[in-house]
C-alpha cells in the first residue's frame, strides 16, 4: 500500500471540491490499482511518479500528465501545449490597481505589456511617484490610466468603492479575460514554460471561465531591492498566505460569461452565476515588502493611516495590526521557503493551498488527527467560505461498536459515512467531524496498516479525524460508547450513534443536525428497508424513544442525563433507557423521517424475522431490566413467570440469570416512580403504528 | 442467383444444366439466364431504381449483369442500360438485344475504378446496381469500394444490390434436423463464397461508404430451401410455429429471401471492416443493471431506492435511472438526488432521457412500459431488473441475482419479494414523505410455475432479473401491447425460453403498497389478454412440466391431498438435511474467508487485481452480521 500523508489527503480534498464544483467527473485517487475508471477527468496519483506506470495509465485512460511533482502525479487532459498558445486576438486586461508602489510599477506595467496583456492602471491618487510613472507610461501608449475616486482622494482607502470600479471596467472592457491585479504581484500558470496569456487561453478553451490563486508572500533578506528591479528574480523566499480570505483568491476571470461581483468579499473571490473555476490554482507572487525601509513607510505611514474604519469594522485591512514599531520586516531565509520548491517540493501547496495552516476548507487544512477544531475554526469564520453562516464552531462526533464484522460489511458502512460527512462538510462548513469506532471483538479486527488503509477511504470526504479502539473485554454496546465518549478530547457537541451494520444516505447527516434545535436531545432516523413500528407525534416529530442504530444525541444529554447503562444493559433497551433519561431530563426525542439509515435487514421469503438466540437472550433479559429501572414491579411479576415456566431453553436462561443479578444486588435502582415516562403498553416500549409480528 | 424460382417439390433434383462451379467474377452462366418479373428481386430493384435515380437519360452500370434481366425495364424507365461482365454469353445476349455491353473482371478490384470510369466515358451516370453478385466474390468489399470511388466521381448516383439472405426461417429450420442443403441456385447457391446476415449486408455497405437511402427486400415465405416438406421443423407443425416466432421476434428477415436495397455514397465508416464479422463483445459488462424507473415515483420514494442500492452487499451492479421525461429539466433532480452518492453509486450510475410519449396520467401502463424499455436500450449488464419507487431492495438484492447466475447460466433469475402497505404523509418538518403503515406479507409465489404465472402474477418486478440477452437476441421488448401485465408477459416468455433459476428462500425486494385512501397507481391488466397473447405461439415448458402439471390436477382432487401432504413432509425432511449441509459449509467458507483475507494482503493478490475484477460481480460475498 503507498502510505498516504494528511497532506495528500487534503490534496485530493481540495480537488475533489474543484471537480465537484465544475461539474467534472468525479476525482479518481489511484493507491495501486492502476484502473481509471471510464470518464475520469482528472486521477490524483499519490507516491512518487513511475514513468512506467504513468504511461501505461496514459495510454489505458487517454488521460496525460501534465503536472507531477517528487511525491505525487496528475493525470488529466487539461494540456495547455494541445492547445496552443493564443492566437493574435485575443485579448487580456490586466487591471491594476496602485497606490505609492512608484519602485515597482514601471516594472510591472512593462513586464505584463511583454506578456502580451493589455494595461488599465487604477491608481488611488498616490502620493509618491507612481502616478507620474503611470502617466508617462499612457502617453507612451503602454497602457491605459486613471485616478479613482474621479473627483479626487478619500479621506480613507474605501476598498470596496475601487473594486466597484474594478467590477465595472471589467465588464465594460470587451476583454476575453481580465486579471484583477495588484501592483506588487507577479502571476504565474501551473505549468512551466507556458505564459500568463497562453494560459488564459488554454483554460478557457478547456471550458473554464476563473481561476484561483495560491499566495506567495515573498519577503526581503535585505536591504538590496533597486527600483524595478525584476521582483520574481530579486526576491527568492517566501511564506504562503495564512489568512482565511488566502486561500480564496478567484482574481482572473472570463468578463463575457456574466457580471462578476468581487466587493463583498474584499476582492478575494469573483462571482458570477455561470462561473466554473479552473481546478489547478495559479501562483500569486506577492511582494508587499520589499525592504526594512519600504515596510515601515508602506506600513506604519501610509497605510494604517489610510484604512477606512467602517471597512476595519467588517474585518477588513486587519492583516497589519500585529505589527508594530520596530518590527523587523527582514526574514530569515532559515525559516521560510525557497521559492525553487514551488515547482516542486511545495507543488502540491501550490496548485491548492492544501495543507496549509490556516486553510480554512474543511478536510484541505492541515493535519487531521489531533488538531484542535476550534482555534482554525474561528479563523475560517471570518473567511467568506462561511461567511454566510452565523452557526459557531461545532464538532460532530460519529461513533460505532463492532463486533466481529464481516469482510466488506464494516467497508460499506465506513463509504456512507464518508459520503454523508462529505455533504455535512459542504454545506456546514462550521461543523468538523471526527469518527470513532470501538471494536468489541474477541480479536482486533484491523491491525495499524488496515486502519490507515480506512483512514485513505476517506480521502476528500472533510472527515477530521478517524480513531479505532480494541476492546477485547468487550464492554457490550453501551459500555463500547461509553468507552468512545470518555476518549473524546475534543468533546463533541454532536454524537451520531450509528451501527456499523447500516448504510446511511449521504444526507442524512446534514438533516439530523437540522433537526436537532433547542430543546431537542436526541434525533432518530428513519430505518429502512423496514422502517420502526413506532408511532410519532405526525405535527412534531416526537416519539417514545430513538434507536441507537441510527441517532443524533446532543452532548448535554450524556452530561445531564448520564451516558449509557452499561452495567444494567449489554445489548438491547440500553437506547430505549437513554431515551427515557433524557426525556425525565427535559430533552426531547423526535423522529426524522427524511433522515434514512439503511439498516440491514433481512426476512425470509414468508416475511419472517429470523432472531437469533443472542437477540431472543438479551432482549428478553433487558426487558425485565428495563421494568425493574423503571419501577413496574406489578410488569417485573408476570414477564419473570413467563419466561421462568417456558418450554424454551433460552427463556429459563434469561429468568435465571435475573434471579442471579437480584440475589447479588446487581439491578439498576428503580426511577421514574411516577411511570411519567416510561410505556411499556407494547413489546417495542411504545405505541406502534402497525406490528411486524403477525 | 435469385430465389425466386419455384423451389423443387422435394429434394433438390441435378441442376438443370450442372456444369462446373463458375468461375470467382464470372457470374454470367447460362443456369442463371432468369427472366425479368415485376414479382421478383429483380422488379424490387427496378423499382429502387425508378425511385432514387435522377438523371434522365444517365447510364445504368450493371455490374456482373449475366443475362441483364433488367436491362429492358431500365430502358423503359428513360435510362440507358449498360451490362458489365465477364462472361462473354451474357454480353452477347445483351448485344443481341440491342444492350451496350462491356467486359470487366471483378477479381482485377485495383484498376476496376478506372475501367468503370472508362465505360462511362464522361457520360452522365444514372446509377449502378449489383444484383446478386457479392455473394459470388471474396474480394466484394474492394469491389464495393471501387464501385463507391466510381460514384464519388460522377455526380454520386445510387448503388443498388441485391442479395441472398442466410437468416431465413428456412435454413434455420433445416439446421435444426442437421441439413444444409446446397444446391445450383438460391439460397445457398453452390458458387456463393460470401453468406450474408441482415447486420453483415449493414456493416459491409457501410464500411465501404454506402449509406442505405431505400429497401425493397423480396420476401419469401417458402424458400427455395423449404424441403424436406414432411419434416417437422419445415411443415405446418407447432415445432415450426415455435421456432417461426422465435426467429421473427429475435430479428428482422425470418422471412426475407433476398435483400434489394438502395445505397448513396458517403464517407466510409472508420474502423468497420466488411466482409468480416467482429462483433466486440463488451469487455467488461456489469453483472446486472438495475433500471430504476422515475415515472410516478416521489423524490423521497427515489431516495430511498438509492440509499438502497448504495446499501447492496456486491458492487457489480450499474444503475440505470430513467427519467420521467425527454427533458434536461426531468433528468436533472435526478442527477441531483444521485450525485451525493460520490463513494460509488453515482460513478455506476446514468440517468438517461424519458421516453417522449402522451401519458393518460400517472400509473398510465403506456408510460412505464415506455420507460422500461428505454431502460433496456441503455442497459449494458449480462442481467436486467427494474425497479421503481416502490421496490426498495433489502442488501442482498444483487447478491442474490449474482449467486443464482453462478447456479445456472444463461436462466432467468427469481427470487422472493414481500410487501408492505404504505401511504403518503406530510412529515414533521412539512416535507411531503410516505411512512409504513403495515407489516410485512410475502407478495411472490414459491415457485415458478407458467400457468399459474399468467392466471396470478407472484413475481413482482423487482423480484426477478432478465438476461438482456432476451431482449437483444430474441428481440423481447415492452411495447405496451399488454397493458398493465405486459412485464408478466415478458417474465413469462423469458421463463419459457430460459428457464427459471429460483431462490425461495429469502425475500430480495420490499414492495411499498398504497394503502387503500392512497390515490397511487397500480397495477390492473386484463389477465385474459395476456393468455391469449401467449396462447397465440406454441408453449415451451420446461422439464418436468408434465409431473407438476399433474399434481395441480391431483391438488384438486381432495383424495390427493393427503398424499401431497406426504410428499411436502418428506421435503421438509430434505431441507432440513440440507439446512445441515449447508452449516457445515458456512464454517468451512469462514475458515476459506481467513485464508483469503490473508492472501489480499500478499502482493500476488493486488497484481492481480485487475483480472478479478470480472468475476467480482458474481461472487457471493458473506453476509453482513448484525453488531448489536
Amino acid at each position: 500500500m503507498i502510505p498516504i500523508s494528511d497532506r495528500m489527503l487534503a490534496f485530493a480534498s481540495y480537488l475533489r471540491r474543484r471537480v465537484d464544483d465544475a461539474g467534472m467527473a468525479p476525482l479518481a485517487v489511484l493507491g495501486d490499482a492502476d484502473a481509471v475508471p471510464h470518464g475520469t477527468e482528472i486521477a490524483l496519483l499519490p507516491g512518487p511518479p513511475d514513468l512506467a506506470r504513468l504511461a501505461r495509465i496514459a495510454a489505458s485512460s487517454g488521460l496525460g500528465c501534465h503536472l507531477a511533482g517528487p511525491d505525487f502525479a496528475l493525470l488529466d487532459r487539461l494540456d495547455p501545449s494541445a492547445v496552443g498558445g493564443a492566437p493574435d486576438g485575443f485579448d487580456v486586461l490586466a487591471i491594476v490597481t496602485t497606490y505609492n508602489e512608484a519602485d515597482i510599477v514601471g516594472g510591472l506595467v512593462e513586464r505584463l505589456v511583454g506578456d502580451g496583456l493589455r494595461v488599465h492602471v487604477v491608481d488611488n491618487w498616490s502620493s509618491d511617484a507612481t502616478a507620474g510613472i503611470v502617466d508617462e507610461l499612457s502617453r507612451t501608449g503602454r497602457c491605459t490610466s486613471e485616478r479613482f475616486p474621479s473627483g479626487g482622494p478619500s479621506p480613507h482607502f474605501e476598498l470596496e468603492a475601487l473594486l466597484r470600479r474594478v467590477e465595472d471596467i471589467a465588464a465594460h472592457s470587451g476583454a476575453d479575460w481580465v486579471v484583477h491585479h495588484d501592483a506588487d504581484e507577479v502571476r504565474e500558470p501551473p505549468w512551466r514554460g507556458v505564459t500568463l496569456r497562453d494560459a488564459l487561453y488554454a483554460v478557457g478553451s478547456f471550458g473554464f471561465n476563473c481561476i484561483d490563486h495560491t499566495v506567495a508572500n515573498f519577503v526581503p533578506v535585505d536591504d538590496t531591492f533597486d527600483r524595478d528591479d525584476d521582483l520574481a528574480e530579486h526576491f527568492s523566499y517566501f511564506s504562503f498566505g495564512e489568512a482565511p480570505g488566502h486561500f480564496l483568491q478567484q482574481k482572473a476571470w472570463r468578463p463575457a460569461d456574466g457580471p462578476v461581483e468581487m466587493a463583498s468579499s474584499g476582492g478575494h473571490e469573483a462571482r458570477f452565476d455561470a462561473r466554473r473555476v479552473f481546478p489547478y490554482k495559479f501562483l500569486l507572487r506577492h511582494y508587499p515588502i520589499r525592504s526594512q525601509a519600504h515596510g515601515e513607510q508602506k506600513i506604519f505611514r501610509e497605510r494604517r493611516a489610510r484604512f477606512s474604519p467602517a471597512e476595519r469594522a467588517r474585518g477588513w485591512h486587519v492583516h497589519y495590526d500585529e505589527i508594530v514599531d520596530g518590527t523587523s520586516f527582514l526574514g530569515d531565509p532559515e525559516s521560510l521557503h525557497d521559492a525553487r520548491d514551488l515547482d516542486g517540493a511545495l507543488l502540491v501547496e501550490r496548485l491548492s493551498g492544501a495543507g496549509l495552516a490556516g486553510n480554512p476548507f474543511p478536510g484541505e487544512g492541515p493535519a487531521r488527527a489531533g488538531s484542535t477544531p476550534g482555534t482554525e475554526r474561528v479563523a475560517a469564520a471570518g473567511s467568506e467560505r462561511v461567511r454566510h453562516t452565523n452557526d459557531t464552531p461545532l464538532v460532530l462526533r460519529v461513533q460505532s461498536v463492532l463486533y466481529c464484522p464481516p469482510p466488506g460489511g464494516v467497508e460499506r458502512y465506513l463509504r456512507a459515512v464518508g459520503q454523508a460527512v462529505r455533504v455535512l462538510t459542504l454545506a456546514r462548513p462550521e461543523i468538523s467531524v471526527d469518527l470513532a469506532l470501538a471494536d468489541n471483538s474477541p480479536e482486533s479486527t484491523y491491525d495499524a496498516d488496515a486502519v490507515e488503509r480506512l483512514r485513505w477511504g476517506f480521502t476528500g470526504t472533510g472527515l477530521r479525524s478517524m480513531t479505532y479502539d480494541h476492546l477485547p473485554e468487550n464492554p457490550g454496546h453501551g459500555g463500547a460508547h461509553n468507552a468512545l465518549l470518555a476518549s473524546d478530547a475534543a468533546h463533541a457537541d454532536l454524537v451520531l450513534l450509528l451501527n456499523p451494520d447500516t448504510c446511511i444516505s449521504p444526507r442524512l447527516a446534514v438533516e439530523l443536525v437540522t433537526t436537532l434545535r433547542d430543546g431537542i436531545g436526541i434525533v432518530e432516523a428513519r430505518q429502512l428497508p423496514l422502517e420502526h413500528q413506532k408511532a410519532y407525534d405526525m405535527a412534531t416529530g416526537d416519539v417514545g424513544w430513538a434507536s441507537g442504530a441510527c441517532s443524533l444525541i446532543r452532548r448535554e444529554v450524556f452530561e445531564k442525563a448520564g451516558e449509557y447503562d452499561s452495567s444494567s444493559f449489554f445489548l438491547y433497551c440500553d437506547d430505549v433507557d437513554l431515551s427515557w433519561r433524557a426525556r425525565l431530563a427535559g430533552f426531547r426525542v423526535v423522529y426524522q423521517p427524511a433522515a434514512v439509515c439503511f439498516h440491514d435487514k433481512r426476512l425470509s421469503a414468508e416475511a419472517a424475522e429470523q432472531p437469533s438466540r443472542t437477540e431472543v437472550y438479551h432482549s428478553g433479559l433487558a426487558r425485565l431490566i428495563l421494568m425493574t429501572k423503571y419501577s413496574r414491579p406489578e410488569l417485573v411479576g408476570p414477564q419473570f413467570d413467563a419466561y421462568e415456566s417456558s418450554p424454551e431453553a433460552v427463556h429459563q436462561e434469561i429468568a435465571r440469570e435475573f434471579v442471579r443479578r437480584r440475589t447479588e444486588g446487581r439491578l439498576p435502582a428503580g426511577i421514574d416512580p411516577d411511570n411519567v415516562i416510561a410505556d411499556f403498553s407494547t413489546y417495542s416500549y411504545a405505541p406502534l403504528r402497525f406490528d411486524y409480528a403477525r | 442467383m435469385p430465389a425466386d424460382e419455384p423451389g423443387p417439390a422435394d429434394e433438390p433434383g441435378p441442376a438443370e444444366e450442372p456444369g462446373p462451379a463458375d468461375e470467382p467474377g464470372a457470374t454470367a452462366s447460362p443456369r442463371y439466364h432468369f427472366s425479368y418479373s415485376k414479382d421478383s428481386p429483380y422488379g424490387s430493384a427496378v423499382g429502387l431504381l425508378a425511385r432514387h435515380t435522377h438523371v434522365p437519360g444517365g447510364l445504368v452500370l450493371d455490374v456482373g449483369c449475366g443475362f441483364g434481366a433488367i436491362a429492358e425495364p431500365v430502358r423503359e424507365l428513360g435510362l440507358v442500360y449498360v451490362g458489365l461482365d465477364l462472361e462473354p454469353s451474357g454480353l452477347a445476349d445483351l448485344a443481341s438485344r440491342g444492350f451496350e455491353s462491356a467486359t470487366i473482371d471483378l477479381r482485377d478490384d485495383a484498376s476496376l475504378a478506372t475501367r468503370l470510369g472508362d465505360i462511362v466515358a464522361g457520360r452522365r451516370l444514372a446509377a449502378v446496381t449489383a444484383l446478386d453478385v457479392v455473394e459470388h466474390l471474396t474480394n466484394g468489399d474492394a469491389v464495393l469500394r471501387a464501385i463507391h470511388d466510381l460514384c464519388v466521381g460522377h455526380g454520386r448516383p445510387p448503388l443498388v444490390v441485391s442479395i441472398p439472405n442466410v437468416t431465413h426461417v428456412d435454413l434455420a429450420s433445416k439446421l435444426l434436423i442437421g441439413r444444409w442443403d446446397v444446391t445450383p441456385t438460391g439460397l445457398l447457391d453452390e458458387t456463393h463464397v460470401a453468406l450474408y446476415s441482415p447486420e453483415r449486408i449493414d456493416r459491409a455497405l457501410a464500411a465501404t461508404g454506402w449509406a442505405e437511402i431505400g429497401a425493397a427486400d423480396f420476401p419469401l415465405v417458402r424458400s427455395d430451401q423449404h424441403f424436406p416438406v414432411d419434416a417437422a421443423p419445415i411443415a405446418a407443425t407447432p415445432l415450426r410455429e415455435l421456432i417461426a416466432s422465435i426467429r421473427e421476434r429475435a430479428a428482422p428477415g425470418a422471412t426475407t429471401n433476398q435483400f434489394v436495397r438502395a445505397y448513396a455514397p458517403v464517407a466510409a465508416v472508420p474502423g468497420e471492416t466488411a466482409l468480416v464479422e467482429h462483433r466486440e463483445p463488451d469487455p467488461l459488462p456489469p453483472f446486472l443493471t438495475v433500471v430504476l424507473v422515475a415515472l410516478d415515483s416521489s423524490a423521497a420514494e427515489i431516495d430511498d431506492v438509492l440509499v438502497a442500492l448504495d446499501a447492496q452487499s456486491v458492487a457489480g451492479f450499474e444503475l440505470v435511472v430513467v427519467a420521467p421525461g425527454p427533458s434536461a429539466a426531468d433528468a436533472r433532480p435526478l442527477e441531483h438526488a444521485l450525485a451525493p452518492f460520490s463513494a460509488g453509486l453515482a460513478s455506476r450510475a446514468r440517468v438517461v432521457p424519458g421516453p417522449r410519449v402522451a401519458t393518460a396520467g400517472p400509473g398510465d401502463p403506456a408510460g412505464r412500459a415506455a420507460a422500461l424499455s428505454v431502460g433496456v436500450r441503455a442497459a449494458r449488464g449480462r442481467f436486467v431488473t427494474f425497479l421503481d419507487g416502490r421496490t426498495v431492495p433489502f442488501a442482498h438484492f444483487v447478491e442474490t441475482f449474482a449467486r443464482l447466475a453462478e447456479q445456472r447460466v444463461g436462466a432467468v433469475l427469481r427470487s422472493r419479494a414481500i410487501s408492505q402497505t404504505t401511504r403518503v404523509v406530510t412529515w414533521p418538518d412539512g416535507r411531503p414523505g410516505i411512512e409504513a403503515v403495515s407489516g410485512a406479507e410475502p407478495a411472490s409465489v414459491a415457485h415458478f410455475g407458467l400457468v399459474d404465472h399468467v392466471a396470478t402474477g407472484g413475481s413482482p418486478a423487482g423480484s426477478y432479473a432478465i438476461p438482456r440477452s432476451c431482449f437483444v437476441d430474441l428481440g423481447l421488448g415492452y411495447e405496451g401491447a399488454c397493458p398493465g401485465l405486459e412485464e408478466d408477459e415478458i417474465l413469462a416468455r423469458a421463463a419459457m425460453l430460459c428457464g427459471v433459476a429460483e431462490d425461495r428462500d429469502r425475500a430480495v425486494v420490499l414492495g411499498r403498497v398504497g394503502a387503500p385512501d392512497d390515490t397511487s397507481p397500480s397495477g390492473g391488466g386484463d389477465r385474459g389478454a395476456l393468455r391469449t397473447r401467449l396462447d397465440a405461439s406454441p408453449l415451451l415448458l420446461p422439464t418436468g412440466s408434465l409431473a407438476a402439471l399433474a399434481a395441480r390436477a391431483a391438488d384438486r382432487d381432495p383424495g390427493a391431498v393427503g398424499a401431497v401432504g406426504a410428499e411436502v413432509a418428506a421435503l421438509r425432511e430434505q431441507c432440513a438435511a440440507l439446512r445441515e449441509q449447508c452449516a457445515t459449509l458456512r464454517e468451512q467458507c469462514t475458515a476459506l474467508r481467513a485464508e483469503i483475507l490473508a492472501l489480499r494482503a500478499s502482493t500476488s493478490w493486488r497484481v492481480t487485481s485487475a483480472l478479478r475484477a470480472i468475476s467480482a460481480a458474481v461472487r457471493s460475498i458473506g453476509r453482513d452480521r448484525a453488531a448489536p
